[in-house]
C-alpha cells in the first residue's frame, strides 16, 4: 500500500494550518516556497525516521533531498522502501 | 611602514606556512599557498574595473572555498566586497547592486542565470567574473560597459572593506559599511583574547553576508587557523554539525545560540565526544542559562563566551565561563564586559546616566563602529553630547559585578533564528499583498529559535490559501522573516487611539486562543 499519502496528509496537517492543499503539488519546493523552515525540515526528518522506521544519516538531511514530496520519496525509496 | 588591511596577512602567511589549510569544506580543502595564488588571480581579474579606492564588487556565490578565494581577491584588487545571499528575493538583490552601484560581480557558473534576473537592465552593465569548477576564471564583460575613468589609488586602513546588508528599522534592508580598520581590530583583538592559533579549526556557520563570518574568516586567518565552512544547506542540520565537531576536531565555534539549541535537541548531541572543542562562541540573541549548562556537559572542555554586538559596532561585550562551572552558571546570563577598546554608557529615559541596577539604553563607542549606513547619512549621534557614541536600541543594565546585563530591545527589531528582523518589514510585504486589508506582525518568545513571528491578516477568508500566503512572503522576504503562524479574519483587526493597529491587543487575543486549545 502507498505510505506516499501519508506524507501529503503530515506536511498539510503540521505545516498548512487551513488544511487547504489544493496546490500542494509533489514537486513544490516546500523550503523555497516558505511553506517549511529549517526547524520544519528536522519535524519532517523526525516523521519520515518514525514512519518508515529508518534512521537517515547526517549526510542525507540535506535540504536536496527533503524539499518536496518527490525529493523525499526518492530518498526513502533509496533505502529500499517501495512507495507505489 | 605597510598599511594594515584585512587581508594584508595573506602573502606573508602562505610564506611562512604554505601547506597549513586555510579554508576546508567538506572533501575539498586549500591552503594558504592556494589561497593566496588563487586570490591572486581574481584579484587581477577585478582590479580592471575597479575605479576608486572604495568600488563595490558583489558577491553572488553560495558558502564554499570559492566564496572565500573571492572574498580576499577582492579585497586584493583594492576593492569592496559586498556578499549577497543568493536566496535573497530578487527585488532585495536590486536594492543591493543599486545602492551599492556594483557593475562587477564575482559568481560561479551556476548562479548565473538568477543573476542575470536580478540584474535586469543593468545586465549589459555589468562585468561578470565567473569561478568554474576546475578554479579556473572566465570573464564575461559588459556589452555596454559606464566608460571607466581610472584614477590612481591606494587602498588605506580608513577605506572600506566590505558593506553588510541587515534589516533595517524602515523595513528596507541598511548596508553597513565597515572599514577595513573595523575589520583589523576586531580580529586582533579575537585573536588576542580566544588565543588562536595555527592549530585552531574553527568553524565558519554563519553565511558569508552574516557579520559573525569576520571572525571566523579573518580572525581565524590572521592566525593562521583553518577554517571549516558548513555548506549552506547543512547550517540548519544539527546531526550533521556534532558530526563535524567530533570528525574534524573543531577547536573553535560560533554561532547564534538557536543553533545550539538545535544540536541540543535533535543532534543527537551524546554519539560524540569533543575533547578538542575549548572555545565555544555564541552571539546575536539570548541563550537560556538552562540550555547553557547542557551544552557545558557535552562540550565539557571549552570555555563558553555570550557575545554582545551588532553589525554595525561588531562585537562590544563578552561574558566567558568555563565549562566546568555547571550548575554555578548565572541565570540569567549576563552579556559580561566590555571589550577593551570599547567605551560604553548606560542612559535612563530621563537622558540621565543610569545607576547600578537601573535600566537604561545602551550607548557604545568602539573603534570597529562602521563608517555609517551606505546612502543614509543620518545614522547616529542622537545629540551632541553623546558624539560619537552608537545609539544601540538595546536596554541594559549594570549589574553590581561589573557585568552588563541585557534586558531588552527599545524598537521593533528581533531576533529569531538568530537574524535580525524588523516586523515593519513583514508588515509591509503583506499589505502590499492585493487582497490583505490590514495586517499586525508581532513576536512571542519562542524556547528554540528566540522569537516566532506572527501575522494577524484582515481579508475575506476565502480569498486567500494559507499555502499561498508562505508563498508570497518567501517570494518578497528573506526566508527568515517569513511568519511561522497566520491568524486569517474578515473583522478589522484592534486598533490604538492614534488609528494603528493594536498590536499588544492582537499579542492578547493570541494568548487567549493558545489557553483555550490547550
Amino acid at each position: 500500500m502507498s505510505k506516499l499519502p501519508d506524507l501529503k496528509q503530515y506536511i498539510t496537517e503540521e505545516f498548512i494550518p487551513d488544511g487547504n492543499n489544493d496546490h500542494l503539488a509533489d514537486d513544490l519546493d516546500l523550503i523555497a516556497s516558505g511553506v517549511i523552515d529549517s526547524l520544519g525540515v528536522l519535524k519532517l526528518v523526525a516523521f519520515i525516521e518514525n514512519t518508515y522506521d529508518i534512521t537517515l544519516e547526517p549526510e542525507e538531511i540535506d535540504p536536496e533531498n527533503l524539499k518536496s514530496i518527490d525529493a523525499v520519496s526518492k530518498l526513502v525509496e533509496s533505502r529500499g522502501i517501495s512507495l507505489a | 611602514m605597510k598599511i594594515d588591511l584585512a587581508h594584508s596577512f595573506i602573502e606573508p602567511m602562505a610564506a611562512n606556512q604554505p601547506n597549513v589549510i586555510a579554508v576546508k569544506m567538506k572533501d575539498n580543502q586549500l591552503s594558504y599557498q592556494g589561497l593566496n595564488q588563487r586570490s591572486a588571480e581574481i584579484a587581477t581579474q577585478v582590479a580592471q574595473f575597479v575605479k576608486t579606492s572604495e568600488t563595490c564588487v558583489g558577491m553572488f556565490i553560495e558558502k564554499s572555498i570559492d566564496a572565500v578565494v573571492a572574498i580576499y581577491g577582492i579585497l586584493r584588487s583594492g576593492s569592496v566586497y559586498v556578499p549577497m545571499d543568493i536566496k535573497n528575493p530578487v527585488e532585495r538583490l536590486r536594492h543591493i547592486i543599486k545602492q551599492c552601484e556594483i557593475d562587477t560581480l564575482v559568481t560561479t557558473p551556476n548562479n548565473v542565470s538568477k543573476l542575470d534576473e536580478a540584474l535586469g537592465e543593468r545586465a549589459s552593465q555589468t562585468n561578470l567574473i565567473v569561478i568554474n569548477d576546475d578554479a579556473s576564471l572566465t570573464l564575461i564583460p559588459a556589452s555596454s560597459p559606464i566608460p571607466l575613468e581610472k584614477k590612481g589609488f591606494r587602498v588605506e586602513n580608513q577605506n572600506l572593506a566590505t558593506v553588510l546588508y541587515t534589516s533595517g528599522s524602515t523595513g528596507v534592508p541598511k548596508g553597513v559599511m565597515l572599514t577595513h580598520n573595523c575589520l583589523t581590530r576586531f580580529c586582533d583583538w579575537s585573536v588576542d583574547y580566544f588565543k588562536l592559533t595555527a592549530e585552531d579549526k574553527c568553524i565558519s556557520h554563519a553565511p558569508l553576508h552574516f557579520d559573525l563570518s569576520i571572525f571566523d574568516i579573518f580572525a581565524a586567518h590572521r592566525a593562521g587557523a583553518t577554517t571549516v565552512l558548513v555548506p549552506d544547506g547543512m547550517s540548519g542540520n544539527p546531526r550533521y554539525l556534532t558530526k563535524l565537531i567530533a570528525t574534524e576536531s573543531i577547536t573553535v565555534w560560533q554561532s547564534v545560540p538557536s543553533v545550539l539549541v538545535l544540536l541540543l535537541k535533535y543532534g543527537a548531541i551524546e554519539n560524540y565526544q569533543y575533547p578538542n572543542l575549548r572555545q565555544v562562541l555564541f552571539a546575536g540573541e539570548k541563550l537560556s542559562t538552562e540550555n547553557a549548562k547542557k551544552l557545558a556537559t557535552h562540550f565539557s572542555n571549552a570555555t563558553l563566551h555570550n557575545i554582545y554586538g551588532s553589525t554595525e559596532t561588531n562585537n562590544s561585550f563578552v561574558f566567558s565561563f568555563p565549562a566546568s562551572l555547571g550548575d554555578d552558571i548565572p541565570d540569567p546570563l549576563p552579556i559580561g564586559k566590555a571589550y577593551s577598546y570599547v567605551d560604553y554608557m548606560i542612559v535612563t529615559l530621563e537622558g540621565e546616566p543610569a545607576g547600578i541596577g537601573e535600566e537604561g539604553e545602551l550607548y557604545v563607542k568602539t573603534p570597529t563602529l562602521m563608517r555609517g549606513y551606505r546612502n543614509n547619512k543620518a545614522y547616529l549621534y542622537e545629540s551632541d553630547a553623546r558624539y560619537g557614541y552608537f545609539k544601540t536600541n538595546d536596554i541594559v543594565k549594570q549589574l553590581p559585578d561589573g557585568n552588563v546585563q541585557f534586558c531588552a530591545r527599545a524598537d521593533d527589531v528581533l531576533k529569531s533564528n538568530g537574524y535580525r528582523i524588523n516586523v515593519t518589514e513583514i508588515d509591509t510585504v503583506l499589505q502590499s499583498h492585493d487582497v490583505i486589508r490590514e495586517v499586525g506582525t508581532f513576536a512571542v518568545p519562542d524556547d528554540e529559535i528566540g522569537n516566532r513571528l506572527i501575522a494577524y491578516i484582515c481579508a475575506d477568508e476565502d480569498t486567500l490559501s494559507m499555502l499561498e500566503l508562505k508563498t508570497y512572503c518567501a517570494k518578497h522576504l528573506p526566508h527568515y522573516a517569513v511568519p511561522h503562524e497566520f491568524e486569517i479574519t474578515s473583522e478589522p483587526l484592534p486598533k490604538t487611539s492614534s488609528g494603528k493597529v493594536n498590536k499588544q491587543q492582537l499579542k492578547k487575543m493570541r494568548q487567549e486562543k493558545h489557553v483555550e486549545i490547550t
